[in-house]
């Protein structure tokens, strides 16, 4: 199994009235493909800055990001946003659904965005069948829980067929129970799905569901 | 508590500017309403009054007289002069001055001079209040209080010294006026004096009055006949009271009428008073001054409605965005009192700066209301005298009170609302109040209903108007009703319309037009205000306009008709009717003046004789028939000629070949054939005062003839109008002068192009030319846009536009800018998700078009319906009794320009800042906005 992302270097500077806030401090790691990576560290320790970059929203202050061989810090905004088009997924902490869409109408405006012409229904209803919510395809977000709203983006973020999925604090709003059927969800996702499942998190009971751990503290790997 | 409603304020800061210009132009414009009304009224009072002066001098004179011989009637006289200096209870009036002519009778003097020619003198004694001042010393010199040995100095007007044949330094002693001491008055002709004569001077009566009267002075007159010894004289005695009638204020004209008629009622034969000259210009002012009133605030309202949907539509818009916090107040236990009171310390907070900003602003509205030209166009200097009185102050407070209520009411019907059943009701969402109960249509029915009784009822509308009636505020309501309804029922209609177009294409949209399709079909009804007031901007601007250019220009249409040229003159011919008139058998014979010299002149095209007689018979079986026959040259009438030949089946020189053809052939109006029957061919036998006879030949029937009122609508004694239908004759002028004889005729002008009548003055002067009657086309159009009820209405419509046209930028701009905060989040995800910038800008661009544009272009529709159904009748209402031509409907292109300009702008700034909005957005930004 190989790499699909390899950071060299990694440095993060966000100017602030009166200085810099040095976030990310000469970060080097590697995403193993077909894995659930967990990223894990207290609020403040960075995760979030990390993902994001990982995911091609954010451009770091030096360092590189290779995904797949090719340098992302290097693209441009078009092929940047193409690479999160049809290769990436993402899941956010708090309720990320668009407002007006229908579960099904979520799930299924990714592979819109994503330039998937052919069996755009099938493939929504099949993904959101696989995150258990089947029967609720037609309900408004604001109808639904914080748990199944989270589990619609999950199914979201997969529909497309991206090769890999980005999860910043995917459980920070959910119970304890829920929390672990959303990761339990993501592990099933890594092997029934091919995908690759970076996820952020401060919860440490997580942990023993993930192939990886990275422990960021003030902008540092802890464990290299 | 203040603190916090301040850092509220600040903090939306966009918002409170919003809010503070709606509260500021509805400030300015209900305080502009009663200062225009009331400064243009007592314009058009003072000019009114003016125009009476022009061509009398008694309009604020009011004058008593009494006699009294021998004691009689001295009750009166002693309360005359009890109340002469002061103002009569209840006029309102200054009083200017007070003058005096009392007068002896008795008129028998001897002169006592040795003289040739004469010996005795019919000359009345009396004295004239002020006369040393008013007067100027021709010879001699002017007359003192001094009485030596009974001879009291005195002086006379030129014409008396002439008349009387007296001398300068003559002594006169009348043969039966004696002093109390039984010796008789003598009196010293010491000068001569020119009266000056001035408006509130002593010098009121006709002066021929003073051709037989000798003044002395009025102390000597007091002291020597009046008081004690008045009851041994016969004296006529006058006051006349000189009331400045500029001082009428417009408020005040109710009770200067009543006052003035109850004045008049005491007249009596023992004490005559005169009826002033301001009475009958007060009495037709209030007239007009009515249908003003109405008209100008018939006028306001649509814009005053739109200014609170405007604040309601802000304020809720804020609301929306406080909801949380108020949610959060209410579940800390702040009551829903303290809620309200904190959100009426911010509205009063609010209008209290808007009271500041918007009277001053009001003063600049009224001063442009009253310089406007035409829709849109200022610039006439009408000096408006705008008063900020306890009346402004009314409107404005009353202003105030309804935004603190249309602000205050949904913050206090939120503050019933804790956190836990906002989240609710956020979830919930469905039709609205309105669209359930069907209000677009019960209101969009309303007006239809009375656009149907109306339009049955255009003659009583026109018959209104004689009578003195405004605008109907039920007409204009219906209108505007009409507007608002046809737009609410566009709101209902447009979902379903957006949800088609979708249906259409659903597999096939791309990303961004997908999503934004979703976004109005779900979204919709937050969206729904905004669209409304689009609507009711566009299609008010139109409707507007559409009113305020064709009242205008119908005017100008009517002028032109009714005039027929340039300028529109009658001669002085010289004749013998001195003779005729000292010897009746005469027969009255006129010399035409030089006509070559119009023509000729540099600026006319080219000049007209037309004859008109309007007492003239036609005969028909046996019954005769009142006519106005006209003599024209048919080739030089065609050519003077300003009409509109749309009015006509074909051009109007068709007609005139038609007539050239046979000097026998006649036009006539289609009267005859309607009402008399007659065919063309008929022959038809005219006659004048005189009962000379000229028979034609009918070539053809009009309905309109330039100068030629088809039908005229008289006033009955009991209030009523009627319809007369009138008939014209247009004959050969030739053939009129051969058979009736040479008399005067008007003479048309047309004028060269760009030129203008600036030169008539000249012209007329420099030729000698005594004119009995001449009218100028172009100032008589300037009269009409300087109409009072004319320019209010323009000037309040193009007001209404220009507010509305604010409205709409800022309205439309906050509403956009408001819209996009809200979604910031999502468009973090969009991003996120891989959705391009330009995707996201079309996205916003086509949630534009089907709300905005879409509405823009509905809101013209309705404002295109809407004119074309009411401004035929809203027009009745400023047309009056002369109205002969067809109404046609005037827009201008200027003004739609404008209109879409503005708003193309105000969507092109929109675009604009939505794309820096979204350009600057940081993606990573964004999505911490949903971390809270």
């Amino acid at each position: 199994m190989g790499d699909i992302i390899t950071v060299n270097g990694l440095n993060r500077i966000f100017p602030i009235t009166g200085g810099e806030l040095h976030v990310l401090k000469d970060i080097s790691l590697a995403i193993p493909e077909h894995c659930l990576t967990i990223l894990k560290g207290r609020s403040g320790s960075g995760k979030t800055t990390l993902i994001n970059l990982l995911g091609a929203l954010d451009l770091p202050t030096s360092g590189s990001i290779c995904f797949d061989g090719q340098d992302i810090t290097k693209m441009s905004e078009p092929e940047r946003e193409k690479l999160r088009r049809t290769q990436i997924g993402f899941v956010f902490q708090s309720v990320s659904l668009i407002p007006m869409m229908s579960a099904y109408e979520n799930v299924e405006f990714s592979m819109r965005l994503a330039g998937v012409e052919n069996d755009r229904k099938d493939r929504a209803v099949k993904c959101l069948k696989k995150v258990g919510l089947g029967a609720r395809m037609n309900h408004m977000p604001a109808e639904m829980s914080g748990g199944e709203q989270q589990r619609v983006a999950i199914a979201r973020a997969i529909a497309h067929g991206p090769r890999i999925i980005f999860a910043d604090e995917p459980t920070a709003e959910l119970d304890s129970q829920t929390a672990a059927t959303v990761v339990k969800l993501f592990k099933d996702l890594v092997e029934t799905e091919n995908v690759t499942i970076v996820m952020t998190t401060h919860d440490t009971g997580l942990m023993s569901a993930a192939d990886v751990v990275y422990e960021l503290e003030d902008g540092v790997i802890l464990n290299g | 508590m203040f603190r916090l409603m301040v850092q509220k304020l600040l903090h939306k800061k966009w918002m409170v500017f919003c809010l503070l210009i709606g509260n500021v132009l509805l400030i300015a414009t209900a305080a502009s309403y009663p200062m225009y009304k009331n400064a243009s009224l007592k314009k058009m009072l003072d000019d009114e009054l003016a125009a009476y002066s022009e061509t009398a001098d008694d309009v604020g004179l009011m004058t008593f007289f009494l006699s009294t011989q021998n004691g009689s009637n001295i009750s009166g006289y002693n309360s005359m002069i009890l109340a002469q200096d002061t103002v009569p209870n209840g006029l309102e009036m200054k009083l200017k001055a007070v003058n005096k002519h009392f007068v002896h009778v008795i008129s028998d003097a001897d002169t006592l001079l040795e003289r040739d020619d004469m010996t005795s003198v019919q000359a009345k004694l009396g004295t004239l209040s002020n006369l040393a001042q008013d007067s100027v010393v021709l010879a001699g010199r002017m007359f003192t209080d001094e009485v030596e040995d009974g001879v009291i100095e005195a002086v006379v007007t030129g014409d008396g010294l002439m008349n009387m044949n007296l001398l300068v330094g003559e002594t006169l002693e009348f043969r039966f006026l004696k002093y109390a001491d039984g010796s008789k008055v003598k009196v010293k002709i010491v000068g001569v004096v020119d009266p000056v004569k001035t408006n509130d001077g002593c010098w009121v009566e006709d002066l021929s009055v003073f051709d037989t009267e000798i003044l002395i002075p009025e102390r000597v007159f007091n002291d020597r006949f009046l008081g004690e010894n008045l009851r041994n004289y016969y004296v006529r005695c006058n006051w006349f009271y000189r009331f400045d009638e500029n001082s009428i204020q417009v408020r005040n004209i109710d009770k200067t009428m009543a006052a003035t008629e109850e004045l008049l009622a005491k007249s009596s034969p023992t004490l005559k008073i005169s009826e002033p000259g301001y009475l009958s210009v007060l009495k037709r002012f209030v007239q007009t001054e009515n249908k003003i009133t109405v008209t100008l605030i018939i006028l306001q309202v649509p814009v005053m409605a739109l200014l609170l949907a405007f604040l309601f539509m802000i304020s809720g818009q804020m609301l929306n965005m406080e909801q949380n916090e108020i949610s959060l107040l209410k579940s800390r236990g702040a009551s829903k009192k303290q809620i309200g009171l904190l959100y009426l310390l911010q509205s009063s907070i609010l209008s209290l700066v808007s009271l500041i900003i918007g009277l001053p602003l009001g003063v600049v509205m009224c001063k442009l209301i009253g310089s406007s030209e035409a829709f849109l166009e200022f610039g006439a200097v009408r000096t408006l005298s705008v008063k900020i009185d306890a009346e402004v102050m009314i409107y404005a407070f009353a202003a105030v009170l309804a935004s603190i209520l249309v602000t205050l009411i949904p913050a206090l019907s939120a503050s019933g609302l804790s956190i836990v059943r906002l989240k609710a009701k956020k979830a919930r969402s469905g039709k609205k109040l309105w669209q359930k109960l069907y209000l677009d249509v019960v209101i969009l029915g309303i007006s239809l209903y009375g656009y149907y009784s109306f339009s049955r009822q255009t003659t009583d509308l026109a018959s209104d108007v004689l009578e003195g009636n405004g605008l109907d505020p039920l007409l204009y309501l219906s209108s505007v009703l009409f507007i608002l309804g046809a737009g609410m029922v566009f709101l209902r209609i447009q979902p379903l319309i957006v949800k088609l177009i979708f249906a259409i294409g659903k597999k096939r949209w791309k990303p961004d037009a997908y999503a934004s399709f979703l976004q109005i079909i779900r979204t919709g009804s937050k969206q729904q205000f905004m669209m409304l007031f689009l609507v009711l901007t566009v299609s008010l601007g139109i409707f507007d306009s559409t009113v305020a250019r064709t009242i205008i220009s119908n005017a100008e249409d009517n002028i032109e008709y009714l005039m027929g040229s340039d300028i529109v003159l009658s001669e002085v011919w010289p004749s013998n009717i001195n003779q005729v008139r000292l010897d009746p058998t005469l027969e009255l014979v006129y010399r035409e003046p030089d006509f070559g010299k119009y023509g000729s002149a540099d600026d006319v095209e080219k000049a007209a004789r037309v004859y008109y007689n309007t007492s003239a018979v036609f005969k028909k079986g046996s019954t005769s028939t009142g006519c106005t026959v006209m003599g024209i040259d048919t080739k030089e009438f065609g050519e003077a000629l300003i009409f509109d030949s749309t009015l006509l089946g074909k051009h109007i020189n068709n007609y005139l070949n038609e007539m050239a053809v046979n000097p026998d052939n006649i036009i006539v109006s289609e009267s005859f054939e309607k009402m008399q029957g007659m065919k063309i061919g008929d022959k038809l036998t005219y006659t004048d005062k005189s009962g000379n006879e000229i028979t034609g030949v009918i070539c053809a029937f009009v309905d309109y003839w330039p100068t030629f009122r088809p039908s005229t609508v008289e006033l009955l004694n009991d209030g009523t109008a009627q319809e007369k239908t009138q008939y014209l004759i247009v004959s050969h002028l030739s053939v009129i002068q051969a058979e009736w004889g040479k008399t005067p005729y008007r003479v048309f002008m047309k004028l060269k192009d760009g030129r203008d009548a600036s030169f008539f003055n000249k012209f007329i002067n420099g030729n000698g030319i005594l004119l009995t009657k001449y009218t100028i086309m172009s100032e008589e159009k300037e009269a009409v846009r300087r109409d009072t009820l004319f320019q209010g209405t323009n000037g309040i419509l193009t007001m209404s536009f220009i507010i509305i046209l604010i409205l709409c930028l800022f309205g439309y701009l906050i509403y956009w800018i408001m819209s996009i905060r809200s979604r910031e989040l999502l468009f973090g995800v969009l991003r996120a998700m891989g959705m391009k910038k330009a995707e996201i800008i079309r996205m916003l661009f086509y949630e534009q078009t089907a709300t905005g544009i879409f509405s823009i272009i509905i809101g013209g529709a309705i404002g295109f319906a809407a004119s074309r159904m009411f401004v035929p009748m809203i027009q009745l209402a400023y047309a009056g009794e002369n109205q002969v031509t067809p109404l046609s409907l005037t827009m201008q292109a200027g003004d739609l320009i404008r209109l879409f300009s503005v708003i193309l702008v105000m969507i092109l700034v929109c675009i604009v800042v939505l794309s820096r909005l979204i350009s600057g957005m940081k993606i990573t930004n964004a999505l911490k906005l949903g971390e809270d």
